[in-house]
């Protein structure tokens, strides 16, 4: 595997665990109040998700 | 090109998955802590997720950094709430408090029960004169240096207050049954003490709905020998519509065969319900601590005097409407009501603990002591100890042991106190309202200082099908609130 195509499995992995993980603790959240808002505020892991997700979608567009 | 070799890429790859998983139980493992103790502490400066600071705001001040430096709350009201936010299902959670009481004798701390904040589960956390080396601890309370503490287990005992603490019930009978038929003018909820006359108690309450709210009333009464409830029944007024004073009716409590002791009927409604007459056979019988000498607006065009005898050494009395705008006599001290919806005080200070007359010449006053209430002078008893109130003063009112489970708090110097305190919880709860006590504190112009809350939420140890029903428990909890 060529050390671009890791870099770009990796962006991807790493955007596709944080989305699920943000979605997983928002459930929680949803379902059992005050099991994550205490700890860690999931607005605040809204930005760095859209970059995440844009830096994907861009690096992917690309040809 | 570079490459990079698959039996290293691929565990790389999966390095923000792994990472994922172990946030993921990171704040399983929060929620659900191995140990079963989950601990949080707030310094009352409004930064805990937790555990939020005390309102109303106007009986409190802002959060955080105070005038003379310290951070924390100061208390300057009565009573005041806060809540927290519980970390899942728990068994029972401790609390410790630190605070400090500037001229306020008497603290209370604990949780209410229900949304309405009306099912009070209210605990000691602090009282000035049990505070001094005159004052032993025993396993039934305090009592005074050189009283033997079996005192404080005898149910004919005298010089005994109690403070959020039941006590044994004396075995008080009367052999003759005597009629007493008395017209009052009684609003609301109030709690009948009776010693059985005759082998019997029976009693006739004449109920009236006045029909001031909208719908119709439910009440209910309740019969309780000693803490024992041994009978209830509601009723309901049929007067939804109705908006003029309703038809008065009769309710009539009758026990055969009456054991000696206290009895207690507890007659629960809301102000729309007037109690006009009761006719009673028991010799003996009294009402309180709280009695609520309604108007008879509708219902007489003469106002009628509330009357009653009582052992009460500490009184507070407010009216709601103008016309009852009074001096209140108790014994040879009077307080004068001069505006409506705001509480007045009445302390007597006298030697003896014998019942004074209580005069509130035109009625339309509620009334809360720390004694009970006869309307009738030779009906006059005592059915069990005292309350402990703010305004107790234990030495000058010959009091010389207190009957409950307070436990002194730990002295922090500086006026600060660290008081420890344990409530059970159901393991349903999302929220718990704390409730800070400090009774009188706005006419004494006092203030408690909090600095530091610590919850400590427990439950037992958790193996694996412990962590099972946990988690069940917590699943139960969620499609509840869905």
């Amino acid at each position: 595997m060529t050390i671009t195509l890791f870099l770009k499995q990796f962006l991807l992995q790493t955007t596709a665990s944080a989305l699920v993980l943000f979605g997983l603790l928002t459930i929680g959240e949803w379902l059992v109040p005050g099991s994550v808002l205490p700890f860690f505020d999931l607005v605040d892991a809204v930005l760095p998700l859209i970059v995440l997700l844009m830096t994907s979608i861009v690096v992917f567009a690309k040809k | 090109m570079r490459k990079i070799a698959d039996t290293l890429a691929i565990p790389l790859l999966a390095i923000p998955w792994i990472l994922a998983v172990m946030i993921l139980g990171w704040f399983v493992v929060q929620r659900f802590p191995p140990s079963g103790v989950f601990v949080t502490t707030t310094s009352l400066d409004g930064s805990n997720a937790f555990l939020h600071p005390f309102l109303p705001s106007e009986r409190v001040t802002p959060p955080g950094v105070q005038d003379d430096g310290w951070v924390g709350q100061r208390i300057i009201g009565d009573p005041v709430y806060g809540s927290a936010r519980v970390p899942g299902p728990y068994e029972h959670v401790d609390v410790a408090i630190e605070f400090r009481p500037i001229r306020q004798p008497l603290l209370e701390f604990g949780v209410a029960r229900d949304v309405t904040g009306q099912d009070l589960d209210l605990q000691p956390i602090f009282f000035e004169e049990l505070a001094e080396d005159a004052w032993t601890k025993s396993a039934n309370g305090y009592v005074s240096n050189g009283i033997n503490p079996v005192h404080l287990t005898d149910p004919n005992a005298s010089g005994i207050a109690v403070w959020d603490a039941t006590t044994t019930m004396p075995l008080y009978v009367d052999d003759t049954p005597v009629l007493s038929d008395i017209a009052v003018s009684l609003r609301g909820a109030h709690d009948f003490y009776l010693v059985p006359a005759g082998g019997q108690i029976d009693v006739t309450l004449t109920l009236q709905d006045a029909n001031r709210k909208e719908g119709r009333t439910v009440a209910a009464v309740r019969v309780f020998r000693g803490e024992e409830e041994i009978e209830w029944k509601v009723l309901e007024t049929n007067a939804s519509q109705e908006t003029s004073m309703g038809v008065a009716f009769e309710h009539r409590v009758h026990i055969e065969d009456a054991q000696p002791g206290v009895y207690r009927i507890r007659f629960q409604a809301d102000d729309d319900l007037f109690i006009r007459r009761i006719r009673t056979t028991s010799r003996r019988w009294v009402v309180g601590p709280r009695v609520n000498f309604g108007d008879v607006v509708g219902y007489a065009t003469t106002t009628s005097a509330g009357v009653a005898w009582t052992n009460s050494r500490h009184l507070v009395a407010e009216t709601l409407h103008r016309e009852g705008l009074q001096v209140v006599r108790l014994g040879t001290t009077e307080v004068e009501l001069s505006r409506t919806h705001e509480t007045f005080r009445l302390d007597r200070y006298d030697i003896g603990s014998g019942a004074v007359r209580l005069s509130a010449p035109v009625g339309d006053v509620r009334l809360v002591g720390d004694g009970w209430f006869a309307l009738i002078e030779s009906a006059f008893f005592v059915p069990m100890p005292s309350r402990l109130t703010d305004g107790t003063r234990l030495r000058a009112e010959g009091i010389v042991g207190v009957v409950t489970p307070y436990e002194r708090p730990e002295a922090l110097g500086d006026g600060w106190y660290r008081a420890q305190l344990s409530f059970p919880l159901k393991g349903d709860e999302d929220n718990l309202r704390l409730v800070l006590s400090a009774p009188g504190i706005v006419s004494r112009s006092g203030a408690v200082d909090i600095r530091s809350i610590t919850a400590t939420y427990r439950r037992s140890k958790l193996d694996f099908f412990a962590w099972k029903d946990v988690i069940f428990q917590e699943i139960r909890n969620a499609w509840r609130r869905l």
